[in-house]
């Protein structure tokens, strides 16, 4: 680990970097790594849409190694959604095959005038024009690069139209199917005229200790094999298993977050995708769950590709009131090739439908179309509109938060740090509602997966209606999937696996003795270190900890929820209690003890340091 | 009294998507469970039910209500879900 590639694609300059131990064995990889780089390079203040910028694309040490669901890479960037610092995960096999081809990490700076894309292979790394894939979807692009290069495994990343209109969360696409999905990454690179990263290669990537890294890959193998949620359900039904889950829960968040039940979900269920779009199931690089998706749907809405996921059934089903399979995945489809994050795409899509409801979007920025809830043929045009910023397109390329306050009704964004609310109405899971409103990269689920806890059972089932306990939880994830991002493994370990499976694994791969505490310690680390990026970036803090109105004043109207808000302020004073923060800045006690001196000089220095 | 029971994911392919269970007044979850074949087998062990197995009367989880004891009236909705996950 530590190779990087640095891209100055203003000068057209390649040079290789290697990384100094200390950083490694203290940041590990991918996220942390990020992370780091970040607050040593880029001023927290700039643009995303600057020269300055960076997109810094990382995997872990663990990345294409035989531990099981290390397939991934990611992106960290200073987000156009939420202008924080941010980072975006995804799986397929580009990540591995990035290892392979003799690099940890590429550090994109500055920007082309023209397109150009990377090539990397075998050690080698150049920028070639990409004129004549500028404008192309990710499809055309991937398949024209594989052409040209002459060689069918090579793997590809890219941007589509999508990310060149620079829509506010226009994603990374790699492999066609796959997604660093939120935040608009994508834009960034757009702005930068990076259109494409191909790779190929046949390192393998070093483990120091190779006796107790098999050792310890069995264990990890063995637990999730076990595991009847990675072992039956994940594979079986993919992650829309969980739609009916949600829905009977009362808390998939329907028309806009306006009420937690959609009574015809089901006909956009895993259960149901299986049993009617199905064409086979895909696994990421080294992945023993294979949780993917092909599907090919019907007429009117005739396609084929990967997907869709929860959070896309999610997003253009229940969240604009549609439950048509067919619609809601060729809308997934469509974001796949233009290169949009569904999530986003399909949460603004409700937005816009609760707006034209409420009678405040002008006919004529409509061109005939009717947004209305349930309108499946909206979905796949809107989605279109959006990435070539097309009439109202141009409006919602701009993200809910934008949009509402554009048309008079900010109160209709449901947002947390301007990024758009994932699928879990928090209202009926509190600790979900905590994590929501502390995520450092704005409305996401994943920061702290407080779902597992309170709704799985996983690792045990906790009251979701009860506010106590909820803060240590929300920490104990936060810090444990900092360290998932950064080793880099898929999250659905984590319904078999933790943080005391990954350390012995880690430390023979790396030579680095790692415990459990070392590694709770970094996660901790990374998010104290990521919410000073943002402190310094736009003042964050207890103001930005918070949820949309609806959550926390409106009552759920109807279901197992009905009555409920979430009761945020109890759990946030404890939750900054426990990370030692106060008013959610970190204070210089905890940062020092996080070995993070030089943040807490940068603070002071900016007069953001809390008492 | 009738009350519907549902089914998800893996637990379909043993019990179809939902039936209907009629039973004596003052019924609980546990005659219920006993009144569909194979169902009790499935969800508990050891008295209680299966660690991540979830059954929910009218979408609250029963391990926050009286567990198999837990009262069911007339019209209830009652969803058993196998160990599940996702993102």
């Amino acid at each position: 680990m530590g190779k990087i590639l640095r891209v100055d694609l203003t000068n057209g300059k390649l040079r290789d970097e290697t990384l100094p131990d200390e950083v490694l064995r203290d940041w590990i990889g991918g996220r942390g790594l990020g992370v780091y780089l970040m607050l040593k390079e880029v001023d927290p203040k700039v643009d995303p849409f600057s020269p300055e910028n960076k997109v810094i694309i990382l995997t872990g040490p663990l990345t294409g190694t035989a531990m099981p669901e290390s397939g991934r890479w990611c992106s960290v960037t200073k987000a156009p959604l939420t202008g924080t610092i941010h980072d975006s995960q995804s799986g397929g096999k580009w990540g591995p095959e990035l290892k392979f081809a003799g690099y940890d990490g590429i550090v994109v700076e500055g920007a082309s005038e023209t397109p150009v894309y990377l090539w990397i292979h075998d050690g080698k790394a150049e920028l070639r024009d990409a004129k004549h894939l500028w404008g192309k979807d990710t499809h055309a692009t991937t398949d024209i690069l594989i052409e040209e290069l002459g060689d069918k495994n090579i793997k590809v990343m890219c941007i589509g139209p999508a990310g060149e209109n620079l829509v506010r969360f226009a994603c990374l696409i790699n492999d066609k199917g796959r997604a660093a999905g939120r935040g608009g990454h994508g834009a960034v690179l757009g702005y930068k005229k990076l259109k494409a990263i191909a790779v190929r290669g046949t390192a393998k990537p070093p483990i120091k200790d190779e006796e107790k890294f098999r050792e310890a890959v069995k264990t990890n193998v063995d637990k999730i094999k076990k595991s009847p949620v990675t072992g039956e359900a994940l594979p079986k039904y993919g992650t829309a298993v969980l739609v009916n889950i949600i829905n009977k829960h009362g808390i998939l968040p329907t028309r806009n977050f306006q009420t937690g039940v959609h009574p015809t979900a089901d006909k956009y269920s895993g259960e149901t995708i299986a049993e009617k779009i199905l064409t086979k199931r895909v696994p990421c690089w080294g992945c023993i769950i294979a949780c993917g998706r092909y599907t090919k749907t019907e007429a009117p809405y005739e396609g084929e590709g990967d997907g869709p996921e929860y959070e896309t059934v999610w997003a253009f089903g229940a969240q604009t009131g549609t439950d048509d399979l067919n619609a809601i995945t060729k809308a997934n489809f469509l974001c796949n090739e233009l290169g949009l994050d569904t999530i986003s795409m399909g949460h603004v899509i409700g937005t816009l439908m609760e707006l034209y409801e409420k009678g405040k979007i002008p006919e004529e920025k409509l061109r005939g179309l009717k947004p209305t809830w349930g309108n499946g043929a909206a979905l796949v045009e809107l989605t279109w509109r959006t990435a070539y910023r097309s009439g109202i397109g141009d409006d919602l390329a701009e993200g809910a938060k934008k949009l509402a306050e554009k048309y008079g009704a900010p109160e209709v964004a449901m947002v947390v740090r301007g990024q758009e609310l994932p699928a879990y109405d928090p209202r009926g899971a509190q600790g979900h509602g905590l994590g929501y409103a502390t995520s450092n990269r704005g409305g996401c689920h994943l920061r702290a997966y407080m779902i597992a806890p309170e709704v799985l059972g996983v690792p045990q089932l906790v009251d979701r209606f009860e506010t106590k306990g909820k803060a240590e939880l929300v920490k104990t994830f936060q810090d444990g999937f900092a360290v998932v991002d950064s080793l880099i493994l898929c999250k659905f370990n984590t319904f078999a696996t933790w943080i005391e499976d990954w350390a012995p694994a880690l430390s023979a791969a790396t030579g680095f003795e790692y415990t459990v505490e070392d590694l709770t310690r970094i996660g901790e680390r990374i998010y104290a270190a990521e919410r000073a990026y943002n402190v310094l970036a736009f003042g964050d803090g207890r103001a930005y900890d918070t949820l949309p109105a609806r959550l926390l004043k409106e009552p759920m109207p109807e279901g197992p929820a009905k009555g409920k808000v979430v009761e945020l302020e109890k759990m946030l004073d404890e939750y900054y209690k426990l990370r030692g923060w106060k008013d959610g800045r970190p204070t210089r006690a905890k940062l020092e003890e996080l070995g993070l001196k030089w943040v807490a000089d940068k603070l002071e220095e900016a007069g953001l340091l809390p008492e | 009294m009738r009350v519907r029971v549902e089914f998800f994911a893996t637990l379909r392919e043993k019990f179809g998507k939902a039936v209907d269970v009629t039973l004596e007044e003052d019924a609980r979850l546990v005659d219920v469970l006993r009144k569909v074949e194979g169902l009790y087998e499935e969800v508990v062990e050891g008295g209680e039910i299966k660690p991540r197995y979830k059954v929910l009367v009218n979408g609250l989880n029963v391990e926050f209500l009286q567990g198999l004891n837990t009262e069911v009236k007339d019209g209830d909705e009652i969803c058993v879900f196998p160990p599940a996950g996702g993102g």
